[in-house]
């Protein structure tokens, strides 16, 4: 936690002064480590490898523009957000279909990045009160929640236990968790 | 439980190919419920595969990027440089302009104190010197074309001092369109003086400046 608080600290640090200098070996020190995580969320969607190293490129080449402009303050959900929408402009420009999938979750995925600390911190603190809300589940999302987060079974292994397609594990736990979220919120006001 | 914010490819890579323990997957798999851009990652790895030499060719491709970047600065600072060679230029300009006009004004300055010296030199000198002298009485007089100077010489030289002696004279009269005066009349002097002045404003020079002409003519 300690050295996760320090490198979020430099990120803010390595912000500030690119945005004042426009020095791109601080915007490189920024981009380096996520390279892995733009090149497999463009292979998602671009579903091309070429097309995808093109991707991380510029998306870099507009990071270098837009980073001097803009104030960020929490880059990896900014550089997230800006990244996806790259990747579904060019799938746009480029003539196709959208085929991508837009599970329900994707709506929630900005709004869980956003309260992560949060959710870091409450959310294991609160598991006891959490049970209460587990019985308010239905019996899938129930039974996959339990595995997932009580007896740490990864989803493989959930999907041998109940005989469930792995698809369906992860969408149980992912309404699962968000109504449990809503349920324990409602909890804590009252 | 959290990973640090470089990603472990590696761990990816094991996960995908399902060489981690169960509680591994779990962790990562939780984890991956919490961070979209990891979830979205690890699925588009899974379309296909994670390939280290590709990864290393990004890196190698952005260090690339970076390495363009003395050029470009060196072009931005030359570009600079070129502003500031503009920008005193175009001072010195301005300066030079303002300058310049300065030097202008002062001069038409100058030229416009001439101007009046000369239109007060041009006026009639009084008389006192014991010579016949003729002045304009109003400032809308007329005046001879040839100047008082000229004209006081001419009345000099032609008047028969016999027919005035010591004398002052005043005539009003009007000029026609030739310059010539018309419809003398006299205010003062004797009128042998008077037919003498008379005589000698019909045969003079012509008038100019006024259609009237009011005009004294003193004789010591």
């Amino acid at each position: 936690m300690v050295f996760k608080r320090t490198y979020q600290q430099s990120e803010t640090d390595l912000l500030k002064q690119y945005k004042s200098t426009g020095d791109l070996n601080l915007l490189g020190t920024l981009y380096e480590p996520y390279m892995p995580l733009v090149y497999g969320l463009c292979l998602r969607y671009l579903k091309d490898e070429s097309k995808s190293e093109d991707a991380v490129m510029q998306i870099f080449e507009q990071l270098i523009k837009k980073l001097r402009i803009h104030e960020v303050s929490n880059f990896k959900s900014w550089l997230y957000s800006f990244a996806r929408n790259y990747c579904l402009m060019e799938l746009r420009s480029s003539g196709k279909t959208i085929t991508v999938s837009l599970d329900e979750n994707s709506f929630m995925e900005n709004e869980l990045i956003e309260h992560q600390s949060f959710e870091d911190n409450m959310l294991e603190a609160k598991l006891s009160s959490m049970e209460k809300c587990l019985e308010y589940l239905n019996n899938e999302q129930k039974e996959c929640i339990k595995l997932f987060y009580l007896d740490q079974k990864c989803y493989k292994d959930i999907c041998e236990i109940t005989g469930y397609d792995i698809s369906k594990v992860k969408s149980y736990i992912q309404n699962g968790k968000r109504n449990l979220k809503i349920c324990m919120e409602k909890n804590g006001n009252g | 439980m959290e990973m640090d914010n470089t990603y472990n490819i590696i761990r990816i890579q094991q996960y995908l190919r399902g060489e981690l323990t169960p509680e591994e997957m779990n962790q990562l798999e939780r984890q991956a419920l919490d961070d979209p851009f990891l979830s979205d990652a690890i699925e588009g790895y899974a379309h296909k595969g994670v390939s280290h030499a590709k990864l290393t060719l990004l890196q190698q491709r952005l260090q690339d990027r970076i390495a363009q970047q003395p050029q470009e600065r060196s072009r931005m600072l030359f570009n600079s440089q070129r502003l500031g060679i503009a920008a005193v230029a175009c001072l010195l300009f301005l300066l030079s302009c303002v300058l310049f006009w300065m030097i202008n004004t002062r001069d038409a300055k100058t030229g416009q104190e001439k101007v009046t010296l000369e239109l007060k030199t041009s006026e009639p000198i009084p008389s006192g010197n014991g010579l016949s002298i003729a002045r304009k009485l109003t400032d809308k007089s007329a005046a001879p074309e040839i100047g008082w100077e000229a004209f006081n010489s001419y009345v000099k030289k032609n008047m028969r001092a016999a027919n005035i002696g010591k004398d002052v004279v005043i005539l009003s009269f009007e000029i026609n369109e030739h310059g010539r005066p018309i419809n003398i009349s006299s205010s003062k002097g004797k009128s042998a003086s008077v037919e003498e002045v008379k005589m000698l404003l019909e045969n003079g020079p012509i008038w100019t400046g006024s259609k009237r002409a009011d005009v004294e003519f003193v004789f010591e």
